[in-house]
């Protein structure tokens, strides 16, 4: 038997789509900053950005993930807006227990597109009161509702144990703010299985596909479960590989229309980009 | 060019898995599988292990070229021993598969690493520290690693990197018997980059878990901060050498 080279970029071409997206990817769940459970390879805002570059991302929506530990997000919201480069959109890590959140969502005067709420690790239920008067203040300001369910694989939790919020939870906060527009990341297709007739139906809830990948031929499984049209791509890049996101879209047995859609388009509507 | 060293057959649905692995290995070209076949059941009986490797031996004669086979075991069964001589001598597999049934280094174990070694086979361990849900006798590293210490000749893959490599790759970096996979579906962007840190990449293997997510693992590797060279080692090489191909 005759063992040649393996290339990623080849079998990414003989194995993958006919063309690449003819859009790009957007990436709706990029992250910068550190970690406080490992040390990052990438941290850095320049090292996603030449990530996405080398994976055929054009852009995506960004937060800092020191923001989340901070006992004030905006500390590192603010640093996150000095450095963000064309393309891409800023990501507001706010924690609705604190007194002034619905204030400072209501201003915006960073310029944010998103809320991105981290109920795993922040001490508050998504029906919560402060919660909810939250999630309306961003759907006046036009801002996309991001709910991150969990951003570390739970099975690994064993320094801090997050508690993934209930899908019932996520329904009736997405049902209570029906003016919103909402992104629910971290459910692997196994976990979205079980709820998918819960949330399908909610026609203001997109779906971030970045931990998806737990299912061999994932894609091809997910239109049974979930309506394409709201399907979104994300990387969760770097807490996870950002070529097992791309790849996984890349070389599903999808047609390039619906790649097109789920990799670009759904967020393009989502986030009026041009 | 790709050696995968970690895929199933589920034994509840033998087609399914079946017809999803040959699917997997046309589509992203995979020119050799080491299969063990599964029931979902941490305990197995004799009766489940015979048909369990039936049905690996039964998908190998299908497409010998592309399937090898792992003798799936429960070290705790009392004619476990006839089993596996079985599969590694007239079914000719090439490797021992061990679950859950057993803590890895548990003393039942010793007697699977004697023929495993007279075999001259690798031994498959699922090793995988959970910090909620972990099963009753699941190993981890540090149970692959006394085994290791104690059966220094044998082969050991330990699977999924422990699941946390974080708990795992320390324990088993001082074992050059034991190699691990990436198969799983964890696919943390640094946890390639932190074990061959560690160990080196002449000791990972591309394992997949399929039919669980392979492109995952298949992205790992695209990547992870590696030559050419040191990519070929985990895609193929490092598996020829250990299965002495």
């Amino acid at each position: 038997m005759i063992f040649s080279e393996f290339s990623p970029q080849k079998t990414r071409r003989k194995h993958g789509a006919a063309a690449p997206l003819s859009a790009g990817f957007f990436d709706v769940s990029a992250f910068t900053g550190n970690w406080p459970f490992w040390k990052l390879g990438q941290p850095n805002m320049s090292q996603l950005e030449y990530a996405h570059t080398r994976n055929g991302v054009t852009g995506g929506v960004v937060s800092r993930l020191d923001s989340i530990f901070y006992n004030d997000p905006a500390e590192g919201d603010e640093e996150l807006a000095a450095e963000l480069p064309a393309g891409y959109l800023l990501a507001l890590s706010h924690n609705p227990v604190l007194p002034y959140a619905r204030e400072e969502i209501r201003e915006n005067r960073l310029g944010a597109a998103e809320l991105r709420l981290y109920p795993s690790y922040h001490p508050y239920r998504l029906t919560d009161p402060c919660c909810i008067s939250c999630c309306r203040e961003a759907a006046r300001a036009g801002l996309v509702i991001h709910i991150v369910a969990k951003i570390n694989d739970i099975r690994l939790d064993y320094l801090w144990r997050q508690q993934m919020p209930a899908a019932d939870e996520i329904v009736q906060l997405a049902r209570t703010v029906e003016e919103g527009s909402f992104i629910l990341s971290g459910f692997t297709l196994s976990e979205l299985a079980g709820h998918a007739s819960k949330f399908a139906p909610l026609n203001n809830l997109f779906l971030d596909m970045a931990y998806s990948g737990d299912l061999l031929f994932g894609y091809e499984k997910i239109p049974a479960l979930f309506p394409i049209e709201r399907l979104v791509f994300g990387t969760y890049f770097p807490i996870l590989c950002m070529e097992s996101s791309t790849m996984a879209l890349e070389m599903a047995g999808l047609s390039d229309d619906d790649k097109d859609m789920i990799g670009y388009q759904n967020a393009a509507r989502l986030f009026i980009l041009t | 060019m790709l050696i995968d060293v970690h895929g199933h057959i589920w034994a509840e649905k033998p087609e399914e898995s079946r017809d999803d692995v040959l699917r997997t290995c046309e589509r992203y070209g995979v020119r050799m599988v080491f299969i063990s076949t599964l029931f979902g059941v941490d305990m197995p009986t004799s009766e489940e292990i015979r048909t369990a490797n039936g049905l690996t031996w039964a998908f190998m004669r299908l497409r010998p070229e592309l399937v090898k086979g792992m003798a799936y075991i429960n070290p705790t069964l009392p004619d476990f021993e006839a089993e596996l001589r079985e599969c590694l001598g007239a079914r000719g597999m090439s490797g021992v598969k061990l679950w859950l049934s057993t803590y890895c280094d548990d003393p039942a174990v010793d007697a699977v690493a004697a023929i495993a070694m007279a075999y001259d086979v690798p031994v498959l361990i699922h090793a995988f520290y959970k910090a909620n849900g972990q099963r009753k006798t699941e190993s981890r590293g540090s149970n692959v690693q006394k085994l290791a210490e104690r059966h220094p000749n044998l082969r050991i893959i330990m699977a999924h990197l422990g699941a946390n490599v974080y708990d795992a790759i320390k324990c088993i970096k001082g074992c050059p018997n034991v190699m691990v996979d990436f198969s799983g579906s964890i696919y943390r962007r640094d946890d390639l980059d932190y074990t061959i840190r560690h160990i080196g990449v002449e000791r990972v293997l591309f394992g997949s878990d399929m039919p669980s997510g392979f492109v995952n693992c298949l992205g790992q590797v695209a990547g992870a901060a590696l030559t050419e060279e040191e990519r070929n080692a985990i895609m193929f090489e490092n598996a020829k050498r250990l299965f002495k191909l």
